[in-house]
């Protein structure tokens, strides 16, 4: 009777639950994780699982050398638009950061390449 | 046994009723996603609610019982990096010649302080007293009747500083789990009505040691390489777990190590995981056969990012912009 108790007022509180949001965190990217495009994409896309607070939500674009290649972004929605430019052959970092609309606070970070 | 109903229906009140302030929680460090495991815990603190968790298994009795465990445990950060939980477990044991019985465990209670949570690193590391409540819980499925405080400390590392040559042995991480285990009493005195005789047996004091070797395949895809998978497997965490408990002090003449291996897969969703895994005995005293622990667990920060899925004192700072 107790458990059932216990279970029944659970229930009951998620019941209420009105925002259901969440984490946001990256679902996929333009070009991909760790993939290689053939030539310069132009821009870098970050798709992820929650709508984005612009405000407080960024990247950086860095080649091999670390120097940042980014000129921008642009959020709209869940996603997030880099300007990038020309890009030369080679390897390149993204590093993330975003507030997702519910105030949590995710980041990361994944390389792709550009040339065969 | 009223006072013990009352804390436990007002434990469910407070998933209900709780208010709070800003947001954080989640284990969540870098790029690294450390889920809630089944066995052990994880290192950080959290707002979570594992409800329920169910294991089956072969105790490790002479003869071994059937043991059918259904428990459950709620966790609230009371600041960004203090959390306490509060947990029980109802137990109902098949005894051969001895029939059926079922009751709950002690009520459990853990205050869990997180010292370092380094992104950079994919590093995390808490310390917390484990209390034990003596005597809540009831004696037809062997509730000690005793306390127990156990000082632990629980730590977790990602692989993601693995250079690009070993790229995907980045997905993994490892958690570990180490306590001391002491109990109030040193030892127990019980009536034996067979006999008719007062036996008393040591409680020894145990050092517990466990933790987990996990692979995350969301790890793979968002910071490693996007393989193009079914999302069903990107959401994935293969892992194997182990727990066990050496006597240090005080031995009471059983094996001095018991323990636990459990290989599984946890599914890890927006607001909640699904965990199965297996439960292999490492000796006979600690089992007999191969059992297995099914897990819902729920993410409250996420359910419930505006009321109890935040800490109830915390910094409404936000984050820098770029």
């Amino acid at each position: 009777m107790r458990k059932f108790n216990f279970v029944v007022l659970f229930l009951v509180s998620v019941g209420f639950a009105t925002t259901l949001q969440a984490h946001a965190m990256l679902d996929h990217a333009s070009p991909p994780v760790g993939g290689t495009v053939g030539s310069s994409p132009g821009q870098v896309t970050l798709y992820f699982t929650q709508q984005l607070e612009p405000k407080f939500s960024g990247a950086e674009v860095r080649n091999a050398s670390g120097a940042r290649v980014d000129k921008g972004k642009s959020i709209s929605g869940n996603v997030m638009r880099i300007g990038v430019g020309a890009m030369p052959a080679g390897g390149y970092t993204v590093t993330w950061h975003v507030l997702s609309v519910d105030t949590h606070t995710t980041q990361g970070s994944f390389n792709f390449r550009v040339g065969r | 046994m009223y006072l013990l109903t009352l804390v436990r229906i007002v434990m469910a009140i407070l998933l209900a009723l709780a208010i709070s302030s800003p947001a954080s929680a989640h284990c969540i460090v870098g790029n690294r996603f450390f889920p809630a495991t089944l066995i052990v815990d994880d290192p950080c603190v959290n707002d979570e609610l594992s409800l329920p968790t169910i294991a089956g298994f072969k105790n490790g009795d002479q003869p071994s019982a059937d043991e059918l465990d259904i428990s459950g445990e709620y966790s609230k950060t009371i600041t960004e990096r203090f959390g306490v939980s509060v947990g029980d477990t109802w137990v109902h044991l098949h005894e051969p010649g001895d029939g059926n019985h079922d009751g709950f465990d002690n009520l459990e209670t853990s205050f869990k302080y997180q010292f370092i949570k380094s992104d950079a690193q994919e590093f995390a590391f808490s310390a917390a007293l484990d209390v034990d409540w003596g005597g809540t819980g009831s004696s037809s499925i062997g509730a000690d009747p005793f306390t127990t405080l156990t000082p632990t400390v629980f730590a977790g590392k990602g692989f993601g500083f693995l250079p690009e040559s070993m790229k995907f042995f980045k997905p993994f991480a490892i958690t570990a789990q180490l306590g001391y285990a002491i109990p109030t009493e040193s030892s127990t005195s019980e009536f034996d009505e067979q006999t008719g005789l007062v036996t008393t047996t040591d409680n020894p004091q145990f050092f517990n040691w466990g933790g987990s070797l996990q692979y995350s395949m969301p790890y793979l895809k968002s910071s490693v390489q996007d393989l193009g998978l079914p999302p069903f497997l990107n959401r994935m965490v293969p892992l194997v777990e182990f727990n066990l408990s050496t006597q240090v002090a005080n031995l009471n003449g059983e094996e001095r190590t018991t323990g636990t291996v459990n290989p599984g897969v946890i599914y890890v969703a927006d607001k909640y995981q699904l965990g199965v895994e297996a439960i292999i005995p490492v000796n006979r005293a600690s089992g007999d056969g191969v059992g297995v622990i099914g897990q819902l667990h729920l993410y409250l920060d996420d359910i419930f990012p505006n009321s109890i899925g935040r800490p109830l004192f915390a910094s409404a700072s936000r984050p820098s912009g770029q």
